[in-house]
């Protein structure tokens, strides 16, 4: 199964939307990849499936999916693997990730990612299930942390803990968003940077960076803003820990014109390069 | 941040039965209080609040919580069909279509994994509704915002060009490309979207509200736009992609039975004669040919007709 372990680092992407798809194909860019929502492009025809394939003659292309529901105790649905699958074959996707939650049950799909007890009794079911999925995809997956906003009674694990774990057990990548660390770790109450430590080095396959808003209460996950001071911190941190991973900055709300995004970006690389750099000095070297 | 000694364990329900119940209260249209209240009633749980499933803390009570998740719940899916059907929207109102909404999704809650299907029975709850009584032309025109939908992502395939068709000469048999489909509409709504499409593209997209992203519920909702009233007429309507556009044209008596056999099954030239002759929409032979002949040059020119032979993958 591809990747065999962590994949390449193909530097720093963002997601592929259409409010920017004429900028995109009609000039070149400064951003290494792009990143699409997959069940936006699991379409016959039209004008999309078009666009990505102009697209991926030019980019490596991740797929990012939101309806695995690899967390729900319905059965998987073996429809929506298939046309996955097709899908990453045929863009030939870098690699293929979802969220650790789940999306609906009874038959129902809530289109939103919802949170998991961290129970044994989920975690042997989530294992279970990647397993199974990364069977019938023929690759690996990997998994992102969601935001959320309630813990579960249920939950013996930490979510860190949990992830790791699963991970581990079902030997698939993780892709660790940065915004949702801090988002949850602000709802929760946990210690962020204690959260990244325990998350194993090489499980991490790519990194999300976003803006969120704050309630009051609570904050919320929203993709509106620029990448926040408290993430870019806990960015450096990350990159710290787990080292060059691919980077992506999430906008998908108020979309802003295509220079801000790739300038946002831009700033990802310039941190990272800093870091990375930063860990190669030598030793006593200032 | 692991065991805390309070609530895990055996009185947590298992994890069908927390997912079971989560998707219960978030899609209760009240709100999740409301909805714990009627699950107690109808007997289905007898706790008094969620904390045997859910950790509330100073700032939030467990329904609270879960009230999040509902409100990005309803919000991501009211904005989905928003977008889906504008002109719906825009004719009733904010208002109007938040309510709609809320009950469509109790009769039509999503049941695939693509938001991209959630409006399918749309056009037809909405001729279900008291709605209809004031604007019995609606559900034609959520019809048509939906087909247009259908269009775009529909498989593509390659068209027949004009040299070609020449080549092929009477013997053409005649099919159209997947991305064909035609209404048959009670209402003229045509100029109604035509109208709204023209207001759409002067308004600057200033009407786009967010509030599934900010769960924000004090959101301002727009006004209902008057529009003049559609005629009451049998107004088949063809909706085709042609390239990446989507179209949409009435036809005339003459083309509408012409051009649904040919999306029904395919049909040759002489097929075609004999459909207007038999229709009485011309008197002979020579006159239906000449007809055949214009309908045939229309179609080439807007791209419906598939090239024979060609499988859409
Ligand atoms: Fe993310």
């Amino acid at each position: 199964m591809t990747p065999a372990t962590k994949p390449l680092d193909i530097g720093h992407g963002v997601g592929l939307r259409r409010e920017h798809f004429a900028r995109v194909l009609s000039a070149p860019t400064r951003v290494d990849w792009f990143e699409i929502i997959s069940e936006n492009f699991m379409v016959d025809g039209g004008r999309p499936l078009d666009i990505l394939m102009r697209v991926r003659r030019d980019y490596p292309v991740v797929m990012h999916g939101v309806s695995l529901s690899i967390g729900s105790t319905d059965p998987l649905d073996m429809d929506y693997l298939d046309r996955l699958r097709r899908l990453a074959d045929r863009v030939e996707a870098s690699w293929v990730s979802d969220h650790l939650c789940w999306t609906g049950v009874g038959g129902h799909n809530t289109h939103d990612l919802l949170p998991m007890p961290y129970s044994e009794e989920a975690l042997e079911h989530v294992v279970s299930r990647v397993s199974r999925v990364q069977e019938k995809l023929g690759r690996r997956i990997a998994l992102e942390n969601p935001s959320s906003y309630l813990t579960f009674a249920a939950s013996s694990l930490s979510e860190s803990e949990f992830l790791a774990v699963v991970a581990e057990r079902a030997d698939c990548g993780i892709l660790l968003d940065v915004n949702n660390v801090y988002v949850s770790s602000v709802n929760h109450r946990f210690d962020p940077v204690a959260y990244m430590d325990s998350i194993p080095r090489n499980r991490v396959w790519q990194f999300h960076l976003a803006g969120h808003s704050d309630h009051g209460a609570y904050l919320l996950d929203t993709h509106d803003h620029p990448v926040p001071d408290p993430v870019w911190d806990l960015y450096r941190h990350a990159v710290g820990r787990f080292g060059a991973v691919p980077t992506l900055v999430e906008w998908d709300a108020n979309i802003p014109e295509w220079d801000v995004l790739e300038a946002e970006s831009l700033q990802a690389r310039k941190v990272r390069d800093k870091i990375v750099a930063a860990e190669l000095q030598p030793e006593g070297a200032s | 941040m692991t065991r805390d000694g309070q609530g895990s364990g055996s009185d947590s329900p298992d994890l069908r039965r927390t997912q079971e119940l989560f998707w219960d209260l978030i899609a209760a249209p009240q709100g999740v209080r409301p909805g714990l209240a009627a699950l107690r009633a109808s007997g289905r749980m007898d706790a008094g609040d969620l904390s045997f499933m859910i950790r509330g803390d100073d700032r939030l009570a467990p329904e609270d919580r879960l009230d999040i998740y509902a409100s990005m719940y309803f919000y991501r899916l009211r904005d989905s069909l928003a977008e889906d059907f504008p002109k719906v929207a825009a004719i009733i109102g904010g208002a109007a279509f938040h309510n709609l909404v809320t009950d469509y999704l109790l009769a039509h809650p999503s049941r695939h994994w693509s938001l991209r299907y959630l409006g399918v029975p749309f056009a037809g709850f909405l001729a279900s509704q008291d709605l209809s009584r004031s604007f019995p032309y609606l559900a034609d025109l959520a019809r048509l915002e939906w087909a247009r939908i259908e269009m775009f992502d529909a498989a593509d395939a390659d068209v027949l060009t004009r040299d070609e068709a020449a080549v092929a000469g009477p013997d053409l048999h005649l099919g159209l490309i997947p991305a064909t489909t035609i209404l048959p509409f009670e209402w003229n709504v045509a100029p109604i979207w035509r109208h709204l499409e023209h207001e759409a593209a002067h308004d600057d997209g200033g009407g786009s509200n967010s509030a599934a992203v900010t769960g924000d519920n004090q959101e301002e909702f727009a006004a209902p736009m008057s529009v003049d009233r559609p005629e009451q007429q049998k107004t088949p309507t063809l909706v085709w992609r042609q390239g990446f556009a989507v179209y949409h044209r009435t036809l005339p008596p003459t083309e509408s039975p012409c051009l649904e056999a040919a999306l029904r099954d395919g049909v040759a030239l002489p097929e075609l004669c004999e459909i207007l002759m038999g229709g009485e929409k011309e008197p002979d032979m020579q006159a239906a040919m000449r007809t055949v002949a214009g309908l045939l040059g229309r179609w080439l020119k807007d791209g419906l007709v598939v090239r024979p032979g060609f499988v859409s993958s």
